[in-house]
C-alpha cells in the first residue's frame, strides 16, 4: 500500500516536468502507469486529494529534515522559522513543475489567502507555529499582546505563503533572492513580534490616561 | 529642480542650485561613507582587548582619519583625475557596500550558503564553527572555524548581491546625470569601471585565484604575510582562508609600536605596491586599513583580494611617465601626455588648455614627488597639507568646473584609489620611505 502510493506520487510529479500540467484523467493517469483504474480511488478521491497529500508531505519531510539537525535545539525561535523556511525551499525544488502548475491554475475559490490544495499543508505548519509561538513566549523572544497574540501563528503562516510564491516567481540564479527574502520577511516579522517602540508608546498613552 | 532665472544666466556654467545639491550629494556621500568606515571598524580583533571597546574606538579612530583623508588623500584621487565624476562614482560604490554590509546574515542561512554551496553544514566541515560573525566583511560577514590544531577565518557572502550590484547601479546612473548634470556618456565612462570591478569583488572563487597569485608572486618582499587559502571549503560565495593574528591599523598604533617597527611594515607596504603595480600590473586596488594585519614583529598581513585592478599597457605607459624624473621640466612632452590622458582635449580653448596645464603640472610634481627622491618622509605632515591647499585651489578653476568633458582615463579610477589610500596609510604609519621604484627600471615610450 505505501508502495502503491509512493508510485503514484512519484508518477504524477513526474507528469508535471514532463508536460507542465497534470494527467487528463485519472483514468488516463492509471493506464499510463500500467495500473488498475479503481486503485487510484482507494486511496484518493481526485486529483486534487492527491495535491493536497503531496503538499502535506512538502511540510513534513521540511519539518523532519529541520528537527534532524543537532543545532535546531539551540536556536532561538527566529532562527527556528528562519531554518523552516531555508529548509522547504531546498525540499520544494524537487516540486517544482507541479508547484508552478498549482499556483498558475489557482482559483480564487474562496475568500483568503490559502489556495485550497495548501489546506493539509497548512494544518501541519500550524501546529509547529504554535509550537514556535509558545516557545518564544515563555523566552520573552516574543511579546504577548491582548487580542493579537492569537493571530501571532496565522502571520506566520502568511509569512510561508509570501515565500513560497516569492519563490516560484524566483529567476534569479540559483533563487538567490529568495535567500535574501526569507532573511529580511523574518527580521521584519520577528521585530514586530519582539518588543517594538508602539509597545512602550501604547504603554505610555495607557498611563496617562489612567492618571487622569 | 533648477530654477529657470539661474538656467537663463549662463549656459555654460553649472546652475548654482546644481553645484548645491551635487555639493549636498557629497555630504551624503561623506556620511555613507563614513558608515563605511565605520562598519569597517567593525572588523578589527584584537584578542587582547573587550571587542565592543576595541569597536567603538576603532570608529572613532578611522572616523578621525577620515576627516584627515578629506583634507589630502581624498583631494588626490580628486587631482589626479581632475573629473568631477570620480568622487560621486567613487561613493556610490561605497554607499553600495555600506548597504550590503548592514544586516548580519543569520546563522540558518550560513548553514543554507554551506549546503548549496559546499553540499555540507558548517559543522560537517569543521570541527568548531562560530554561530555568529567574528568580523563583518565587505559585501558578507567573517566566521572563525577550527578543525584540528588549525584556525580559519570563513568569509561568507549576502545572497544576491552580484545582481543587487547591477540593478542598484542603474539607479545610481540617472542620480548622477540629473543632480550633477553630467551627460551620459562620462557617467558611463566610469561606471562601467566601477561596475567591472565591484562584480569582481562579489566573485569569491575569483578572489581566491588572484590572492594565490598575488601571494605567491610577492611572496619574497620581506615582512609580508599571506593567510593560506583552501579552495576545497571556498565557492563563489564562501572564501575559507587561515586566521592571521595581528591588529588592524588604529588598534596597532595604540600599542605604541616603535618607529622601526612602523617603518619597517610601511616600507613593505610600499614594497608590495610598487612590485604589483609595474611587474605585475595588476593591484590590490583597496589599500584600506581593513585589509591589512599588523603584528608586534612588524609584518605586514594582507587579506581581501576582492578589488584587484589590472592595468593595460597603454594606460601603464601614459599614466607612470608623469612620475619620471625630468618630466616635469618638460613642458610639450607633459602636454602630449595630458592629451593621451585624456586630462586634455584637441578642442578645447587656448585658455583652457593653459589653465589646465598649469594645474596638472603643479598635481604631477606634488603627487610624483614620492618617487623623485631616494626617501621620502610620509609622517611629514606639511606634505599632505600642501596637497590639501593646492586640491582647494584647482576645485576653483574656472576651466575644470565648467568642463563639459570627462577628463582623465577610466583606469585611473582604481589606481587613483590605490595610491590615496597608500599615501594615506603611510602617513599614519609616519614611515620614512625608501621609494625607489621596479618602474624605474622600466623606460618608457609614448
Amino acid at each position: 500500500m505505501e508502495k502503491f502510493i509512493k508510485k503514484i506520487k512519484k508518477n504524477y510529479k513526474a507528469h508535471f516536468i514532463t508536460s507542465n500540467q497534470p494527467p487528463a484523467s485519472v483514468k488516463a493517469f492509471m493506464e499510463e502507469i500500467g495500473e488498475e483504474e479503481q486503485e487510484f480511488f482507494k486511496y484518493y478521491k481526485s486529483f486534487s486529494e492527491l495535491d493536497k497529500d503531496l503538499w502535506k508531505d512538502v511540510v513534513v519531510s521540511t519539518l523532519e529534515r529541520v528537527k534532524s539537525e543537532a543545532v535546531f535545539q539551540d536556536y532561538a525561535v527566529r532562527e527556528k522559522m528562519l531554518s523552516f523556511l531555508f529548509t522547504l525551499i531546498e525540499v520544494l525544488k524537487d516540486y517544482h513543475a507541479f508547484v508552478t502548475y498549482q499556483f498558475k491554475n489557482k482559483k480564487n475559490e474562496r475568500f483568503g489567502l490559502t489556495p485550497t490544495f495548501l489546506d493539509d499543508f497548512k494544518h501541519e505548519f500550524m501546529l509547529f507555529a504554535n509550537e514556535m509561538v509558545n516557545e518564544g513566549l515563555d523566552t520573552t523572544e516574543i511579546v504577548n499582546r491582548p487580542f493579537i497574540s492569537e493571530k501571532y501563528a496565522e502571520s506566520l503562516w502568511v509569512e510561508v505563503l509570501f515565500i513560497i510564491s516569492f519563490w516560484n516567481r524566483d529567476k534569479s540564479e540559483n533563487k538567490e533572492q529568495t535567500d535574501a527574502a526569507i532573511e529580511k520577511s523574518s527580521n521584519f516579522a520577528f521585530d514586530l513580534l519582539g518588543q517594538t517602540p508602539l509597545d512602550s508608546a501604547f504603554d505610555l498613552v495607557k498611563f496617562l490616561i489612567q492618571k487622569k | 529642480m533648477a530654477k529657470e532665472n539661474e538656467e537663463v544666466e549662463s549656459q555654460k556654467s553649472i546652475p548654482a542650485s546644481k553645484v548645491q545639491r551635487a555639493a549636498r550629494f557629497m555630504k551624503t556621500g561623506v556620511k555613507v561613507g563614513r558608515n563605511y568606515i565605520k562598519h569597517y571598524a567593525r572588523n578589527a580583533v584584537n584578542p587582547g582587548t573587550g571587542k565592543d571597546l576595541l569597536h567603538e574606538d576603532n570608529a572613532r579612530d578611522i572616523y578621525d582619519s577620515l576627516s584627515e583623508l578629506k583634507g589630502s588623500a581624498l583631494k588626490i584621487a580628486q587631482m589626479m583625475s581632475m573629473d568631477k565624476n570620480l568622487l560621486p562614482a567613487a561613493y556610490s560604490e561605497k554607499f553600495q557596500m555600506a548597504q550590503y554590509s548592514a544586516p548580519p546574515l543569520s546563522y540558518p542561512l550560513v548553514v543554507r550558503t554551506f549546503r548549496k554551496d559546499v553540499g555540507k553544514t558548517p559543522e560537517e566541515v569543521f570541527d568548531t564553527f562560530t554561530r555568529n560573525a567574528v568580523n563583518a566583511a565587505s559585501i558578507g560577514q567573517v566566521h572563525q572555524a577550527t578543525l584540528g590544531d588549525k584556525k580559519f577565518a570563513v568569509k561568507v557572502q549576502y545572497p544576491g548581491v552580484a545582481e543587487s550590484v547591477t540593478s542598484d547601479l542603474k539607479m545610481v546612473k540617472p542620480f548622477a546625470v540629473n543632480i550633477l548634470g553630467l551627460n551620459d556618456s562620462d557617467v558611463n565612462h566610469y561606471m562601467d569601471e566601477v561596475r567591472t570591478m565591484l562584480l569582481a569583488e562579489t566573485d569569491y572563487e575569483l578572489e581566491l585565484r588572484r590572492s594565490r597569485e598575488i601571494s605567491a608572486a610577492t611572496s619574497h618582499i620581506p615582512h609580508l604575510r599571506f593567510p593560506k587559502y583552501y579552495p576545497e571549503y571556498s565557492s563563489r560565495h564562501i572564501l575559507t582562508m587561515d586566521w592571521l593574528e595581528g591588529m588592524h591599523l588604529d588598534a596597532f598604533l595604540k600599542t605604541n609600536p616603535s618607529q622601526e617597527i612602523c617603518t619597517q611594515i610601511g616600507q613593505a607596504m610600499w614594497n608590495f605596491y610598487d612590485y604589483q603595480i609595474h611587474h605585475m600590473k595588476s593591484v590590490h586596488a583597496d589599500p584600506h586599513p581593513g585589509n591589512f594585519i599588523l603584528n608586534e614583529a612588524g609584518e605586514l598581513g594582507i587579506i581581501d583580494f576582492g578589488a584587484v585592478k589590472e592595468i593595460p599597457d597603454e594606460f601603464y605607459n601614459k599614466y607612470f611617465v608623469l612620475l619620471g624624473g625630468d618630466i616635469t621640466e618638460d613642458d610639450e612632452r607633459l602636454m602630449k601626455i595630458f592629451k593621451g590622458l585624456n586630462f586634455i582635449y584637441d578642442d578645447d580653448s587656448q585658455r583652457d588648455k593653459e589653465e589646465i596645464f598649469t594645474i596638472l603640472k603643479t598635481m604631477v610634481e606634488l603627487l610624483g614627488r614620492p618617487f623623485r627622491r631616494d626617501t621620502f618622509d610620509f609622517g611629514d605632515d606639511s606634505y599632505f597639507r600642501e596637497i590639501y591647499e593646492f586640491g582647494e585651489e584647482s576645485a576653483k578653476a574656472k576651466a575644470l568646473k565648467e568642463s563639459k568633458k570627462p577628463r582623465g582615463a577610466r583606469d585611473g579610477l582604481y589606481l587613483n584609489r590605490t595610491y590615496f589610500g597608500l599615501y594615506s596609510i603611510l602617513n599614519q604609519l609616519k614611515a620614512n620611505i625608501d621609494t625607489k621604484s621596479y618602474w624605474q627600471e622600466n623606460t618608457f615610450q609614448i
